[in-house]
């Protein structure tokens, strides 16, 4: 099956309904990424470093072993082989795929890998970025809500001229944003079984092409009651760029880390860099959605 | 540790990245991948010490750039440029 995400052609042993089916044309040409069901070695690289107990890293390879689940091997940028342990369900190893792994192949093919989300704002885009659990995926829900455009949910992929690439059109919510969403879950697909986290499907971009980065929000939360915009500036903008980059320690044994921050500097030079912080008790996300784009306004 | 005094010839290392983040300087060591900021009239600095240049020359560059008395800009400059020698960033040329 042949899918497109990040500009990418994929084809793929195994069905990946979160991403849009490619063009029928693209079935002609070479793909640019190849998802295959294979053999992975089962004690990590002979080439590479171990950066953890399941993570072995190299230049041109990396491999991330998920116990009870499937052994990933991410190669020159164009590769995805996966080795799924016996009995295991197609969407857990989809978590895993669509996450570290594909993560890994953007970082081997040159681009900034950012843990966020992407909304279209006009011709150009906002990336909000922040900790698990500051709401991220509830701020893209609210935008989706108003009309807005997502680009992409989870991992933003930037390219040399500080774009978002269009990825692939659903958000990950948990049960009570959900709820909170008025969206029925019943009709939603779990991430995976065992998890009370949903995909909630979008409608296809109406544009699948990149969009410059105009504005990035570190979204976070503290025990007072209002909400903060802080712009940041200078050197303070590295800090929060690196540390929202996605899964970085992967960058340590790539031999990337001279390209990423010369990235960084890139984005840092163009955008609108501000740390928002809502209060931890009682989530208000019209309101919230109101502050940014206000911000946005005030900034364009 | 090297120590140096106005007259001494010093150079950037050369095996460091650095990136401009919106006008401070962010390097990275790519050896140990450790990573420093500049800032203020440091990036200027930075730029000057491209090419071999003394704490004097410095000196007399940065006093015509910038608001500073020479005496405090020389005195300022050593102990910058001897700080940046002890990180591994600068050395003798």
């Amino acid at each position: 099956m042949i899918y497109t995400c990040y500009g990418l052609t994929f084809v793929s042993d195994l069905a990946l309904p979160e991403l849009l089916a490619a063009a029928a044309s693209a079935a002609r040409s070479e793909p640019d990424v190849q998802i295959r069901l294979g053999q992975v070695p089962t004690e990590g690289l002979t080439d590479g470093r171990q950066r953890g107990p399941f993570l072995w890293v190299s230049p041109r390879a990396l491999w991330l072993r998920v116990p009870r689940i499937a052994r990933f091997l991410v190669s020159d940028g164009n590769l995805i082989t996966i080795a799924p342990e016996p009995g295991v369900d197609e969407d857990s190893i989809r978590v895993f795929l669509l996450g570290s792994a594909l993560g890994a192949l953007l970082f081997q093919r040159g681009l900034l890998v950012l843990h966020g989300n992407a909304i279209r704002i006009g011709e150009q885009c906002m990336v909000c970025v922040g900790a698990s659990g500051a709401g991220k995926s509830t701020l893209a829900a609210g935008f989706l809500r108003r009309g807005y455009e997502i680009l992409g949910d989870d991992v933003i992929a930037v390219d040399a001229d500080c774009r978002a690439l269009p990825g692939f059109p659903r958000i990950k919510l948990w049960q009570d944003t959900a709820q909170r969403l008025h969206i029925d879950t019943a009709q939603l697909r779990r991430i995976r079984p065992a998890l009370a986290k949903f995909n909630y499907p979008l409608a296809s971009p109406v544009i699948g092409v990149p969009l410059p980065i105009r504005w990035v929000y570190i979204l976070g939360s503290h025990p007072l009651p209002d909400t903060r915009c802080e712009p940041i500036h200078g050197l303070e903008r590295f800090t929060p760029l690196r540390n929202n980059t996605y899964r970085v320690r992967f960058l340590e044994g790539m031999a990337l880390k001279r390209e990423h921050l010369q990235l960084c500097g890139k984005l840092a030079g163009r955008i609108h860099l501000t740390r928002i912080t809502r209060p931890e008790r009682g989530f208000e996300l019209d309101a919230l959605v109101d502050r940014i784009l206000a911000d946005l306004a005030a900034h364009p | 540790m090297t120590t140096i005094d106005p007259t001494t010839p010093i150079i950037r290392n050369s095996d460091l990245v650095a990136a401009d983040m919106d006008g401070d300087l962010v390097m990275m060591s790519i050896e140990e991948g450790e990573y420093y900021g500049i800032s203020g009239v440091g990036p200027r600095i930075w730029e000057l010490l491209e090419r071999p240049v003394t704490v004097d020359e410095l000196a007399v560059t940065i006093c015509g750039e910038f608001a500073v008395d020479e005496p405090t800009c020389r005195s300022d400059l050593l102990h910058f440029t001897q700080e940046l020698i002890g990180l591994g960033l600068v050395q003798l040329a």
